[in-house]
């Protein structure tokens, strides 16, 4: 695995999903589309500015693999658990699954779609996405529309994503599966 | 200043002065929107053509601010978006809220 260090300063965001892309089509020129390319763009930039919001002085660890023709890419730092507060309870790690009805949580949404949770285990969540075809937008849909959108991104920009808290070091890693396909 | 305004016609062209639309200058960005729509203007072009990248905090804030303009009465629309952020756009939905058009002569004839 390929890591990038990020030194948590808004200025640092672009020119490190730049650099780390130009690795990404370095190691799999054969197998990244235009699509891919705008969806590991996307998922870099929104990791980086999760990081900025959460992490503070200290550095974050981006690492980049591929293996089979997945991309991976993920974001380890050792700031603040990721902290949601849901319609149903506020998660804090390690989960507790008693607190939820079942093991889907809803984290936030509008009439477009939701973002939900996954319980997996105590101390992971995968993501995924509930969409809604919306044929007509009225006012309503309008002023129902959500206004968080950096975990929706990479949830639907990615085929996998997941995060784990790491109770004993405290570390939280974010990943982000991309499946390429050969052209 | 993030947004320098002329009008035109009946609507407020609002060209963005940035590169990197992101959670460094989305809170500014929401505030001189808001005060934008505050003075009265019911058509605002948000124009984006010098920008690179948008990213989640800002895209909030263009949300937010369109909720405001449609309790004035009024509308938002964004011209000049480069391909990845047409395709940010289409990915969170927001193609089907934003009225999107190529340029500001376009928006203006709502073509």
């Amino acid at each position: 695995m390929k890591k990038f260090v990020f030194n948590n300063e808004t200025e640092g965001i672009y020119p490190l999903t730049v650099q780390i892309i130009s690795y990404i089509q370095n190691i799999a020129k054969d197998i990244v589309d235009d699509d891919a390319g705008f969806r590991i763009k996307i998922i870099l930039l929104e990791l980086l500015t999760n990081s900025l919001k959460h992490m503070g002085d200290d550095v974050t660890r981006i690492g980049i693999d591929l293996k089979n023709d997945k991309l991976y890419i993920s974001k380890q730092d050792k700031g603040r658990p990721l902290e949601i507060n849901t319609r149903q309870a506020l998660l804090t790690w390690p989960l507790t699954q008693s607190k939820f009805t079942q093991n889907e949580i809803a984290i936030y949404g509008d009439d477009f779609g939701t973002l939900k949770g996954r319980v997996k285990n105590s101390n992971q969540l995968e993501f995924f996405t509930e969409d809604f075809d919306v044929r007509y937008v009225d006012r309503e849909t309008i002023m129902g529309l959500n206004e968080h959108y950096g975990l929706m991104i990479i949830a639907r920009a990615s085929d996998a994503f997941n995060y784990k808290h790491k109770p004993g070091t405290g570390v939280n890693t974010f990943t982000s599966v991309i499946e390429l396909k050969q052209r | 200043m993030i947004l320098q305004t002329h009008l035109l016609d009946s609507a407020l062209i609002a060209d963005i002065q940035l590169k990197e639309a992101n959670l460094a200058n989305s809170d500014q960005f929401k505030s001189e929107l808001i005060i934008l729509i505050n003075n009265g203007n019911k058509y605002i072009i948000v124009n984006f053509e010098q920008v690179i990248y948008i990213d989640s905090s800002f895209l909030g804030a263009l949300v937010s601010a369109l909720k405001l303009t449609m309790n004035n009465g009024g509308d938002i629309a964004v011209v000049g978006l480069n391909s990845d952020i047409r395709s940010l756009f289409q990915l969170v939905r927001l193609d089907k809220v934003f009225k999107i058009y190529t340029n500001t002569q376009e928006a203006l004839t709502g073509a």
